[in-house]
């Protein structure tokens, strides 16, 4: 041991606390040091005091309580009241603010995809070979980087089935569609095949959303690099409509749906498309057959009643049936429709055995029930009955 | 380590501390007093751990006696030091009060320590070893302890003053 080592084996002496062996060799150094020998010759004071068992015992008394070890120590806090409430109040908030992050991240991942992906309008690809893709997309790494980050999103697949909730969330407004809605003149075309199909509903707006964003943010990127149909908008169409009764005082007036009317009743219809375009109203007739009845131009989720002078009418008792043509273009020939055309079109409309929920005020929806997205034009058949 | 030759060094090592609190010629005395008390009385301790503490006891006792003459204005300064009585190292009533005196100090001093000192001095006085003290706080090594220990010893002596014992004039 050096000095320096022996001179603390000092504090050992008084209280006899030094083993056989550093007793030993603290006093073999003091008879060789001077200095050491008058320390603990004055160390001998407090030996003699601390040989006293009762002065020893008052010195426990006044060191106060024996300190537990750590754990003990740790154990017993821990098990006060005040401190489990403070130790389970700091893991709830840990916990919740964990959850807030987690999704705070999440919702930021998937807002920086739709983000980074959506583009402007889609290019035109007619000139694009649909086997130059491929290539393309290979040669394009940010095409290639839209992809990958795209394909954590809804599959094809799962796409393929349109979602009545999300179908109403597209048909309300309250989905972003962009691109925005086209002119009826020059939609913009862009990609279908296998990414056909409405976005699935999930039941949160948001998610739903983003889901809408990226599957017409994918059909944009792939626009670029497939040959595909041109088509204005990813949505599909759909129209709410309610019927309009004519009272006493001449005003039209929202009836239930599945009401009955009489003969002479005076009737209307209001309708909300969920699109910008034009929409049609033919009336079949036993022995004309189809005729127009009323056309306009219309603004996506604007109302309009049809016709708008006028009304549809029956002196008798019959099924009134109207075939409801919502067009994103204008479609001239419908000025003299050819009865097979018209026929075509009516029967592969939708009925409102196909609505979906509609609104309050609305009497039905109706959605395009061949679930075509991108459909330049859907068709509704409605049956009014007379008694 | 031969007994004459842990006499021999004891007795130097007497004569220079007792000449710090005596005067000189007189620490000669007090230093031959412990020997001749080592020879006559205790000739059957020959082990330095043992001829150590008894050898500073002694020592230590030859001192306070004389400092207690000196203050009885020399009364006894006149007797030869061979005629001065053995002691019996039984504390007389002024070494008593003595005791408890520091001992007063002491118990003010070690409330004020730290709990780390604490924790040591009392296991100290329980009678633990420096090894068993090492275990029981959880020290890494047996020189960590020496070294709390030698701070927490130096804490204590500020805490009472510089001493265990109270400077006498």
């Amino acid at each position: 041991m050096s000095r320096e080592e022996i001179q603390k084996l000092l504090g050992g002496y008084a209280t006899d606390t030094l083993g056989e062996a550093e007793r030993r060799a603290l006093f073999e150094a003091a008879l060789e040091d001077q200095e050491l020998f008058d320390a603990l010759a004055k160390e001998e004071a407090l030996r003699e005091v601390l040989q006293d068992p009762s002065a020893r015992q008052q010195l426990i008394v006044a060191l106060g309580p024996a300190r537990e070890p750590f754990a003990a120590r740790a154990w017993r806090w821990l098990r006060q009241p005040a401190a489990l409430a403070t130790a389970g109040g700091v893991a709830a908030l840990l916990i919740v603010a964990g959850l807030v992050l987690h999704q705070t991240k999440h919702a930021h991942r998937e807002a920086m995809v739709a983000d980074a992906i959506t583009p402007g309008p889609p290019a035109p690809v007619a000139a694009i070979a649909p086997s130059a893709a491929p290539q393309e997309a290979k040669k394009s790494p940010v095409v290639g980087r839209q992809l990958r980050r795209l394909a954590p999103l809804s599959a094809p697949r799962a796409l393929a089935a349109p979602q009545p909730a999300a179908q109403s969330e597209l048909a309300e407004g309250k989905l972003s569609t962009a691109p925005a809605a086209p002119p009826p003149q020059q939609p913009a075309p862009m990609a279908t095949g296998a990414l056909d199909g409405p976005a699935q509903a999930n039941g949160q707006d948001v998610q739903v959303q983003m889901q809408a964003q990226a599957v017409i943010s994918r059909n944009a990127a792939l626009g670029s690099v497939r040959a595909a149909k041109a088509a204005p908008s990813a949505a599909n169409l759909a129209v709410e409509y309610t019927l309009l009764l004519k009272d006493v005082d001449g005003v039209y007036s929202p009836v239930p749906s599945g009401t009955v009317f009489h003969a002479g009743d005076s009737v209307r219809l209001q309708v909300a498309p969920s699109e910008a375009g034009y929409i049609y109203l033919f009336q079949r007739n036993a022995s004309a057959g189809w005729s127009l009845v009323a056309s306009q131009r219309v603004e996506k989720a604007q109302r309009y009643a049809l016709p708008s002078t006028g009304s549809l009418q029956s002196d008798q008792p019959a099924q009134l049936e109207l075939l409801l043509v919502l067009s994103r273009l204008e479609q001239t020939a419908f000025a003299n429709p050819q009865a097979a055309d018209i026929d075509a079109l009516a029967s592969g409309a939708s009925s409102p055995s196909a609505a979906t929920a509609a609104p309050a005020d609305f009497g039905a929806r109706l959605v395009d029930a061949r679930k075509r997205v991108g459909a330049p034009q859907a068709s509704f058949k409605i049956t009014i009955e007379y008694r | 380590m031969e007994r004459d030759q842990i006499l021999l060094k004891l007795r130097e090592r007497i004569v220079a501390f007792a000449a710090s609190h005596v005067q000189g010629d007189i620490a000669e005395d007090l230093a031959q007093e412990v020997l001749i008390l080592l020879h006559e009385k205790y000739h059957h301790v020959d082990r330095l751990e043992e001829l150590v503490p008894l050898s500073l006891r002694i020592a230590r006792f030859k001192i306070m006696s004389l400092r207690r003459k000196s203050q009885r204005r020399g009364e006894y300064t006149q007797v030869s030091v061979t005629d001065i009585q053995l002691p019996d190292l039984e504390a007389d009533p002024a070494t008593l009060v003595e005791r408890k005196l520091m001992l007063e100090r002491l118990t003010q001093a070690v409330a004020q320590l730290g709990d780390r000192c604490r924790e040591l001095l009392r296991l100290k006085l329980q009678g633990k070893s420096f090894g068993e003290i090492q275990k029981r706080m959880g020290a890494q090594s047996i020189n960590t302890v020496y070294t709390w220990d030698h701070r927490c010893r130096q804490q204590l002596l500020d805490l009472m003053g510089g001493g265990w014992e109270p400077e006498k004039k």
